[in-house]
């Protein structure tokens, strides 16, 4: 009886639940909350020339670039809401941009933002981005290209893992420093070397 | 069958209609604020974002903050597609889960972490004397004999002599905890063999997680004390190390009738641990522990020796009178004696003690890490020596164990990851059986399970566990498979099975498969089946259990003339061609989290035994045994600052068709937390147990039906600081709860007690 009644909940199941959604994005999600978790504690683990930043009072903004199919954004600001995650003791805001901007318009756009991440939909306008020269902005991108061309940080998804790569010149020519307790990971980090 | 006819309805109402029927928002298709608006726009700006409060369901919140909480050392060990059953905090998980944190053990007033287990749905556990937790999960037994399998990092803990689990013995530091993962049911494909009515590991913190300094003190106004010091600290380029101590001195309690259960001593354990990168992708750890412990344990000879135990209950006539013993029975081996209300009036309480020291230590190394191919592997080797004397009973046993285990897994393709794996044990045991001073007199030994005479020539040479010429060399060999498949985003299946081919339970196969249906975001339903084998215990299984003395006489005329009469013994032994208990279990789940601060979760459950062992006399005899049961948890935080846990179970067992009364068909547990300041916590715990009767060879024990209450207050000024002050079990000044049967006359008294702790880190 008992073997009947689980087999027959079974099929019912699967025979349900076929008829539901079919592809298969819940890698990407469980991704994408991983890749938050990572943002979120970067933001601790970089610091920022207070000269670099608004006053104390103000928001930072933290800008997410590309086609963000997985919720990123919302996730992030999930994190930051409801963890109370600020930067250097100031509140983040959280803004969305559809692609890199063209070169005459970053400055305005990126203007009050000092993270700026972009998701991997962008990893192939990323070496158009002039954003390297920008000071206390902290650049970071979904795949290693962004850490090899100038960013400060690649988050890689690597070996059914998501990890590091940072790139130190990438945080020194903005101004930014990255705690020593960060690199010494050397599960999670990777410091990328020129050339390798 | 009724009640289960309509559990199966029920779920498959929920399946069909209420999720089903109704159109639901799938994670993943909620529009976006600002990205879509900016397609349009013509010049490009940022766009704020919003809270878009469907675009992540409840779950997936919960596991974000989860996942904030981890270091980034754990982040990076996160796989994106996990094994089905590996990661039990997973919401899709299809099994029926409880993870215990710290906070539970420290917040609620326990002192040890198997205390802690009485807030966890489906788990009974009580107190013998001051030293005993038992803890047991969905059993169908009864006894002491804990039928699931209990893990410390994955080293397998339970005893093979007497199949308990020393709970005491492999407690670890509170500071070191990172949770005990409970999986109620049975895992038996991926974690092998006594996996039956469940699995919990105990899962401790990275070295690196651990760095600086911790003392706990906790103490208690009966004087039982437990201290923990750990220190933690850095060996080099990603390398750490932490270092622990632990002293825990039992004050002697009493006994339900008031005598003294003699159950002081103490616990000291030391361990430490190693963690060293070696690699990005190779991890090593160095773990180990060394324990030792000093206490003594009472075996009470009342009717095992001195009154007529013949009728099988206590009191019952004919007694034979202290006063006319016969001369020949030595009056120098240490006894306590005393008037005891239990007894018959005119009756004296008999009791032999004897030390029961307790050494043990083990080393546990593990390497891991994920291969170029994507491999993601672990090899792990385990060394375990443990020595006991059972001083009260004359039974003495030396175990050494390795094991040596490998597990991997990869992700095959978009939609399988395969886990598999191969393992090898090997046990030595020297085991001596010595007769301690209340049956070193001569006697006529008897056929085990009968009254007839084997020799008529007396002996003295009878211990009371007699393991004799039994093997002592166990190998055991199992690999296992499992498939973890995704059908669609919202439908996993994972199946797979365990080959085992043992010395103890000889060649098997235990498969199991669990499917995870994710409804909507709010609702996931599951279901299981599994077969698990349990391997008896060595006594169950070898060892002559002499468990009582009756006098004979040869004239009735005159029977308490000494010269006129003879001893007898009275035996029951093991049974070797007890082979395994073989369980099937089939399984059903729902887990709904309708906001991020609620969570529900039902599983019924049924189990259908054969061959599970029940001790005796006449022998430890196979039964078949049905069960069946459900948990119903919650978790919920109304306020920010309040916080409700708990849940229900009910379980009927029926052994050979006749319904069983030796756990409580009921229990529940009920906790609230609340914040009175942000330093101030108020805590209520509530556990309550339905009657239940203790088996025993001669003197089953009525427990009443209890409920516990527990109050407390817990002061954190800071993250350095802790400070609780606990009443335990307010609501009576004593009451029962557990004895190890076939050994105690009576349980001892689980007091009323207050409880002050204090951890400090540095």
């Amino acid at each position: 009886m008992w073997f009947t009644s689980f087999a027959i909940v079974s099929v019912c199941v699967c025979f349900n639940a076929s008829f539901g959604k079919t592809d298969f994005s819940e890698d990407a999600r469980t991704e994408a909350r991983l890749k938050a978790a990572y943002l979120a504690h970067l933001l601790h683990y970089s610091t920022w020339d207070e000269e670099d930043l608004p006053s104390a009072r103000s928001t930072v903004g933290l800008a997410v670039v590309g086609q963000d199919r997985h919720h990123f954004a919302q996730v992030l600001l999930f994190l930051i809401d409801e963890l109370k995650i600020t930067l250097q003791g100031r509140k983040v805001k959280v803004f969305s941009l559809a692609r890199i901007p063209d070169a005459d318009e970053e400055n305005e756009v990126f203007k009050d933002c000092a993270v700026v991440y972009f998701l991997q939909s962008e990893e192939n306008r990323w070496s158009e981005c002039t954003l390297c020269d920008k000071k206390g902005v902290l650049a970071i991108g979904e795949g290693s290209k962004f850490a090899s061309e100038g960013a400060c940080v690649s988050i890689v998804r690597s070996r059914n893992r998501v990890k590091l790569l940072i790139n130190r010149e990438g945080y020194a020519s903005r101004n930014l420093k990255v705690s020593s307790r960060l690199l010494r990971l050397r599960s999670t980090v990777e410091i990328y070397q020129k050339g390798s | 069958m009724l009640f289960y006819t309509r559990s199966v309805v029920i779920v498959s109402v929920f399946g069909f209609f209420l999720f089903g029927a109704f159109p639901s928002s799938v994670p993943g298709q909620v529009p976006l604020n600002g990205i879509e608006a900016n397609a349009t726009l013509p010049k490009l700006a940022l766009v704020p974002i919003e809270r878009n409060q469907d675009a992540l369901t409840p779950f997936e919140k919960t596991e974000l903050r989860r996942l904030f909480g981890l270091g980034l050392r754990e982040l990076a060990r996160r796989p994106i597609r996990g094994v089905l059953g590996y990661e039990q905090e997973y919401w899709r998980n299809p099994a029926s889960v409880y993870v215990l944190r710290p906070d539970d053990v420290s917040l609620n007033g326990h002192v040890l972490t198997v205390e802690a287990f009485r807030g966890v749905p489906g788990m009974h556990v009580t107190r013998g004397t001051g030293y005993d937790d038992f803890a047991i999960m969905r059993n169908f037994s009864g006894s002491s004999t804990e039928k699931f399998l209990a893990m410390v990092d994955g080293r397998e803990v339970l005893q093979i002599m007497g199949g308990t689990v020393n709970a005491t013995g492999e407690g670890v530091p509170l500071e070191i905890l990172d949770r005990v993962e409970i999986i109620r049911g049975p895992g038996a494909s991926i974690w092998g063999t006594n996996a039956v009515s469940g699995v919990y590991n105990v899962v401790t913190k990275s070295a690196a997680a651990t760095q600086g300094d911790s003392v706990r003190l906790v103490l208690r106004d009966d004087g039982t004390f437990l201290g923990d010091y750990v220190h933690g600290g850095r060996a080099g380029e990603d390398a750490f190390y932490r270092i622990w101590f632990r002293d825990q001195e039992y004050a002697e309690g009493t006994l339900s009738s008031g005598l003294p259960a003699k159950d002081d001593g103490y616990f000291r354990k030391v361990g430490f641990r190693y963690d060293k990168t070696l690699s990005r992708d190779i991890d090593f750890t160095f773990a180990g522990a060394l324990g030792k412990r000093r206490v003594d344990h009472v075996l009470d000879l009342s009717q095992r020796l001195y009154y007529d135990n013949s009728a099988g209950t206590l009191g019952a006539t004919p007694l034979v009178p202290i006063a006319n013993l016969p001369t020949h029975i030595p009056g120098t081996w240490p006894s306590s004696r005393a008037s005891d209300l239990s007894m018959p009036a005119g009756f004296t309480r008999y009791e032999y003690w004897g030390e029961m020291p307790h050494d043990a230590g083990h080393l546990r190394t593990k390497l891991s890490g994920v291969s170029d191919s994507d491999l993601e592997w672990s090899l792990a080797f385990y060394a375990e020596q443990y020595k006991t004397f059972l001083g009260h009973v004359g039974h003495r046993w030396e175990r050494k164990e390795y094991d040596i285990d490998f597990r991997a897994n990869t992700i095959l393709g978009d939609r399988h990851n395969i886990a598999f794996g191969l393992a090898s044990r090997h046990m030595n045991l020297e085991v001596e059986d010595v007769v301690t001073p209340p049956w070193n007199f001569p006697v006529i030994d008897t056929i085990p399970g009968t009254t007839t005479p084997s020799s008529m020539v007396p002996t003295s040479d009878i211990p009371i566990l007699d393991y004799g010429e039994n093997p002592t060399k166990f190998d055991r060999f199992s690999a296992f498979f499992q498939d973890s498949y995704e059908f669609t985003d919202t439908l996993l299946l994972s199946a797979g099975a365990k080959f085992e081919e043992s010395d103890l339970a000889g060649t098997g196969v235990q498969p199991g498969a669990r499917l995870s249906w994710a409804v909507n975001e709010y609702n996931v339903l599951w279901s299981a089946y599994s077969r698990a084998y349990r391997t008896p215990s060595l006594v169950e299984r070898y060892t002559k259990v002499s468990y009582a003395r009756v006098w004979v006489p040869t004239d009735p005329a005159d029977p308490l003339n000494p010269a006129k009469g003879f001893w007898m013994n009275q035996s029951f032994a093991g049974n070797p061609n007890n082979e395994k208990e073989e369980t099937d279990a089939f399984e059903i789940g729902w887990r709904s989290q309708p906001w991020v601060d609620f969570t529900v979760e039902l599983s019924l459950y049924h189990y259908d035994t054969t061959n599970a062992i029940f001790s005796g006399p006449p022998i430890y005899e196979a039964h078949d045994v049905k069960t069946s049961g459900g948990e119903f948890t919650f978790d919920y935080s109304p306020f920010h600052y309040w916080t409700l846990k708990g849940g229900a179970s009910r379980t009927i067992s029926k052994k050979e068709g006749v319904e069983t009364n030796n756990f409580p068909k009921t229990l529940a547990n009920f906790s609230s937390h609340i914040r009175l300041r942000d330093d101030l916590t108020f805590t209520q715990n509530f556990y309550y147990a339905a009657e239940r009767t203790i088996p025993s060879a001669y003197n089953p024990q009525f427990i009443p039906a209890h409920l516990r209450m527990d109050l407390g207050f817990i002061w954190r000024p800071d993250e350095s600081l802790e400070i609780g002050l606990f009443g335990r079990d307010l609501l009576d000044p004593h009451h029962p709860e557990n004895m190890y049967q076939d050994l105690e006359l009576e349980p001892a008294r689980v007091e009323r007690s207050l409880l002050l702790s204090i951890t400090k880190r540095f």
